[in-house]
């Protein structure tokens, strides 16, 4: 089934076009009545459940307290009852809702007695200005019509009906005759994906088995409480199964498609069926018995259904999709979707450009919603600049005074990017598009958020880097009521641990620089986190080495674990442990430092006091909060020829151990 | 499910014997007691902060390291060992302090001049199947 969204005028819409022109007799009713009906523009569109019926006025003063009370579906009896002079039953599990200014419809599906295979009632129930109107409308649909309705094919013909309007009792008071154009455009294939259809599957719901009804049903009796038990009421869940193969083989999944027909409720079915079978009851093998019981749903409108049962709308996000004016969304969506394969992926981002359209409503976020999808299908650029606010940073954390410390300590590790950084950086818009998206931003929209921020923070990221491979990189979460940007899974640790700084980062990414340019050749076109990971695990290797007096004794830990490359690591350790961590900030001096007092390491650790003028060698992070010291020691731990480890301390804050001398 | 309170520092050292300072785990190292080591954060794993299951790991790789220069390792040691690393590689805790860290970050030792001191580095580096 191929369905297109744009442009397309309603069903009843052409209904009313049509019948302008159409030839009158004793038996039309005449155009203001149908004006009744139609109320095409300005209106908006809603399928309401039985539960929403409850309490709906139409539906209580029409039918349930009024003339119509005879004609309502029981599943509990025969479902062609023949009720008060009408020989129709109204099912009440589902109601298409059209509001206007002053004007309001509801329309049913029926069953019908005797009615022809092909045939769909509806009911239509109107009040303008609280006149109230009742319709009955039977659609002469041919298998012809419904075979082109449920394939790709572009079509355009007559859809015979005939309008009877009713009194509010029920009694036919006039009848009409007509048909009306129905038709499909070639472009905005939704559901026809490598040869395959998508198509209506109905299935029993809750209490619908003869076993405890008592009436003609599919099958699944004896597992459901009836209604007058506790049980839910009644009704056929419609849903979608994507049916593939050439057709024309015997086997049920790949039979031809077919319709069918079941007996017992008189409703149309599509499916597969074995070849021979050419007019299956229940639709057929394979498809199971596809039910169309929502005639009254325009071509548009079953695309919409089609698309909330396949991508798993809830009703609120289905039915702010039905009004007309959020609709044209849908087409693009739709294409991601089917370019996509109808991966989870694209469900999940299909589901949340309508979940963020339905939260807000303003101008602002529809544009969002027609770049963000403009990105997602065809990879274009997305600006975020629109959706971010500028900031002025603000660094979570301490502020550490570290004197000549050679590198500064506001260095912006994207690591430490904690809440407060960003909790002002992100206007109220995007927080909707973070909940409504549920972190599945696609990466090039993410990346253009992480950019746009970046920015702000003074971080300017070149610009041949681009939002996608940001997106790789880095992730926006969201952490209770505040956002921040951490790093991707697999790489936020490798980068701590080198505390090389978000722009370090961005110009490794750069295709113009040594880094990227090295990168993108190992990953192809872009800078994945995989590649990235290696060459980040490469850095970590090439920490500090001995160059001067150690070379060829062991130096251990000293520079791997104390090293100017790892205060991240350090910071962490000392902030949640109980023991200072000791940072070397001059790795030369401090091989040179080692050697020297390595003489004094026969009979096991020392602890060297280091003069005034050589407290920059190193620095300590004291336990509990990280807060910088000058030291006032180094220890040497021994280990054969060299040192197992080395590094800075503090006396004020660490037990000394044995004391050494201090050799200049 | 009974709230387990956690063992301080303090606690730790005293069952094991082991001296307070940076570099816990490296400086206490003993060729010695692996299995030791192993069998107390076997038993007590659930009472270790994160912190000190880093520096346990530090520890067990540490006295590991040690014993393979000192040919102190049999196949019941080196079973013991891998059967006590495994699991650490499957953290996925993304943070610097993660067990996976703790483990991976020996494998650095395998470049430069260092790696005479640190077959471990190897077997570490084997066992992550790279």
């Amino acid at each position: 089934m191929k369905i297109y969204f744009k442009n397309y005028t309603f069903l009843l819409a052409i209904v009313f076009i049509f019948l302008i022109g159409c030839q009158k007799d004793d038996e039309q009713i005449t155009k203001e009545v149908l004006q009744e009906i139609v109320k095409p523009e300005s209106t908006t569109t809603s399928l309401l459940s039985g539960k929403d019926l409850d309490t709906d006025i139409i539906y209580k003063e029409m039918i349930k307290d009024g003339g119509f009370v005879n004609h309502i579906y029981d599943p509990h009896e025969e479902p062609f009852k023949v009720g008060a002079g009408t020989p129709f039953t109204i099912k009440i599990d589902q109601a298409r809702e059209e509001l206007g200014e002053n004007y309001k419809a509801l329309t049913f599906v029926v069953n019908r007695v005797n009615k022809p295979i092909y045939d769909t009632d509806n009911l239509v129930l109107s009040d303008r200005n609280g006149t109230r109107k009742a319709y009955w409308y039977t659609y002469h649909f041919t298998e012809e019509i419904y075979r082109t309705y449920t394939n790709d094919e572009v079509f355009e013909i007559d859809l015979p009906y005939t309008v009877r309007e009713l009194s509010l009792s029920g009694q036919i008071l006039k009848v009409n005759k007509g048909v009306q154009k129905f038709k499909r455009e070639a472009t905005k294939e939704l559901n026809k994906v490598s040869g395959c259809f998508w198509v209506p599957r109905a299935g029993p719901m809750n209490c619908y088995g003869a076993g405890c009804c008592n009436c003609h049903t599919p099958a699944r009796a004896n597992h459901c409480t009836c209604i007058d038990k506790g049980g839910n009421p009644p009704g056929y869940g419609i849903r979608w199964i994507r049916l593939c193969g050439t057709g024309g083989e015997t086997s049920s999944e790949n039979g031809p498609l077919s319709m069918g027909y079941v007996t017992a409720y008189g409703e149309i079915h599509i499916g597969r069926s074995p070849v021979g079978n050419a007019q299956p009851s229940g639709g057929g093998l394979g498809g199971g018995g596809g039910e169309i019981e929502e005639p009254f749903l325009n071509p548009e409108e079953h695309g919409i259904m089609f698309f909330a049962n396949v991508v798993g709308l809830d009703a609120a996000q289905r039915n702010w999709l039905f009004q007309r004016r959020n609709r044209d969304i849908l087409p693009e969506i739709a294409r991601i979707l089917n370019r996509d394969g109808y991966s989870t992926n694209a469900m999940n981002l299909a589901k949340s450009l309508v979940e963020f359209g339905r939260r807000n409503n303003s101008e602002l976020a529809k544009r969002f919603i027609r770049e963000a999808t403009n990105a997602a299908l065809h990879g274009t650029d997305f600006d975020a600049t629109p959706y971010v606010k500028k900031t002025t940073p603000t660094r979570a954390g301490e502020t550490a005074n570290c004197g000549t410390c050679p590198i500064s300590p506001n260095v912006d590790e994207l690591w430490e990017f904690g809440p407060g950084l960003l909790q002002n950086g992100l206007d109220g818009l995007f927080s909707i598009a973070l909940a409504a998206f549920e972190y599945n931003f696609p990466d090039p929209i993410e990346g253009a958020f992480v950019r746009q921020v970046m920015k702000d923070q003074g971080v300017d990221v070149p610009s041949d880097v681009t939002n996608r491979t940001l997106g790789e990189h880095f992730k926006i979460r969201k952490e209770g009521l505040r956002h921040s940007i951490q790093y991707e899974t697999g790489i936020g640790a490798d980068i701590a641990d080198l505390a090389i700084n978000v722009l370090d980062v961005v110009t490794i990414f750069s295709p113009s620089k040594g880094g990227g340019a090295f990168l993108a050749a190992r990953g192809g076109e872009r800078v994945t986190v995989a590649s990235f990971r290696q060459f980040l695990n490469k850095l970590k290797e090439s920490f500090y080495k001995p160059t001067g007096p150690m070379v060829g004794k062991r130096i251990g830990h000293t520079f791997e674990k104390h090293g100017l490359h790892n205060t991240n690591l350090l910071k962490m350790i000392a902030k949640n442990g109980n023991i200072p961590q000791g940072q070397w900030l001059n790795e030369i001096e401090a091989e040179k430092f080692i050697a020297r007092h390595l003489s004094q390491l026969g009979n096991g650790a020392r602890d060297i006091p280091i003069p005034a003028n050589l407290r920059n060698i190193g620095r300590v992070f004291r336990n509990g909060d990280a807060a910088i010291l000058s030291p006032t020691h180094i220890r040497l731990v021994p280990s054969g020829s060299g040192v197992k480890s080395a590094f800075p301390i503090n006396s004020t804050i660490e037990s000394l151990l044995t004391l050494g001398t201090y050799i200049p | 499910m009974k709230n387990l309170s956690k063992k301080t520092y303090d606690e730790v050292n005293k069952d094991l014997g082991l001296i307070s300072t940076s570099d816990w785990g490296i400086i206490n190292e003993d060729a010695d007691r692996v299995k030791e080591f192993i069998e107390y954060y076997n038993k007590n794993a659930d009472l270790l902060e994160p912190l000190k299951k880093y520096e346990f790991i530090e520890l067990v790789i540490s006295s590991f390291n040690e014993a393979l220069l000192e040919k102190k390792v049999d196949n019941e040691l080196e079973f013991l060992f891998k059967e006590f690393i495994y699991p650490h590689l499957a953290d996925e805790d993304d943070s610097p302090l993660s067990r996976y860290h703790a483990v991976s970050r020996w494998t650095s030792f395998i470049s430069g001049t260092e790696k005479e001191y640190y077959p471990v580095a190897f077997m570490i580096k084997e066992m992550m199947g790279e």
